[in-house]
């Protein structure tokens, strides 16, 4: 479980988080939504140990310390860049400095992107670039993922695909997922609940059924920051 | 495997597929279905919502979770079929109270075979 007590990061002259209260269970998909500049990229820094928090703590199974954090969660940054590295490279540095790293897992998930590991990241197209960078989180074999953006500025059929891959190369009866994403039509069905970011707290955390037993997370969500987006 | 609506609970959505399924014959009485993770592989849905298919239709005695074993068929074709006109007769009530709500009092019929002939 990821707990999250009274965690608030400033910055000076810049929007922060504040007073943020969460738990997040294994077994569950979490849907970190809201507007931009909503705080939902400092809440995810935060949690993986970017930042250090102004006050406040948060646990992974109990432990608060910041280091133990890096290792229990794969983390996907909304930005990566790895100029002109060869991919073999970047796959191996991951290997050697990641003991959960798993090269098969790597392989399968890159198959399915039709990536070639000859290539140099910055000869691939935008999207298989995420694709690349989402491979590389999921190949961990840990507890908690966060993937901050995975569908962000992407063409639709490599959004279908990541969707895919996300649920199906790993088993999440027993793990976190964290996702950020403004994809709503798309995220919906990868999600278990809604977290609502904003102004840099937490509005609320619903759950999706009852979302769309009454409408589509969509309309949903338009419905809720009408007037504040 | 199919398409789900984004207005409905997914669970109920997939666990109506999964009926239809057993009343066309696609499965068989005591056949295994699959696991949780491998479900939801195939609707490409959390294991969550999987689970929650799962639990819905145990409630409607249509399967059996055996520990360690996976998920079985406990039903015939002609069961599944009574379900699933449990279902459709929970629909229609549903949709004649929305009928009523909006003043069309035992109305139903004629606007459902109105619908069917403009079509």
């Amino acid at each position: 479980m990821i707990k999250i007590n009274n965690l608030t990061k400033k910055f000076t002259g810049v929007k922060g988080i504040f007073d943020v209260n969460l738990q997040l269970e294994k077994g569950n998909i979490y849907g970190l939504l809201g507007p931009n500049a909503s705080g939902k990229s400092t809440l995810i820094k935060s949690i993986v140990g970017v930042y250090l928090p102004t006050k406040g703590t948060i646990e992974v199974d109990n432990e608060s310390k910041r280091d133990i954090r890096k290792t229990k969660i794969s983390y996907m940054p909304d930005m990566l860049d790895f100029p002109n590295t060869k991919l073999i490279d970047i796959v191996n540095l991951h290997n050697n400095l990641l003991e959960d790293f798993s090269k098969v897992r790597l392989d399968q998930l890159l198959a399915q992107f039709n990536i070639d590991l000859s290539l140099k990241f910055k000869t691939l197209s935008k999207g298989q670039k995420m694709a690349f960078r989402l491979s590389l989180a999921l190949a961990r074999e840990v507890d908690y993922y966060i993937l901050d953006e995975p569908l962000s500025g992407i063409d639709p059929v490599i959004r279908k695909m990541i969707i895919t891959e996300i649920i199906t190369s790993i088993d999440t009866t027993d793990k976190v997922l964290i996702i950020s994403s403004h994809e709503l039509n798309e995220i919906d069905l990868l999600i278990d609940y809604a977290i609502l970011i904003k102004n840099g707290g937490v509005e609320g955390v619903y759950d999706i059924d009852e979302i769309r037993s009454e409408t589509n997370l969509f309309d949903w969500y338009v419905d809720k920051f009408g007037s504040t987006v | 495997m199919i398409k789900l609506r984004k207005d409905k609970v997914a669970y109920i959505q997939i666990g109506i597929h999964i009926l239809k399924r057993i009343s066309s014959g696609d499965l068989l009485k005591d056949e295994p279905i699959g696991t949780i993770r491998s479900l939801s592989k195939d609707y490409v849905v959390t294991t969550k919502t999987i689970q929650k298919a799962v639990d819905y239709l145990e409630s409607k005695k249509a399967i059996d979770r055996k520990q360690s074993l996976g998920i079985f068929v406990s039903v015939s074709m002609a069961e599944a079929n009574e379900i699933l006109r449990e279902h459709a007769l929970a629909l229609t009530r549903e949709y004649i109270k929305d009928l009523e709500s909006i003043g069309y009092q035992d109305q139903a019929t004629n606007l459902i075979k109105g619908v069917k002939n403009n079509d």
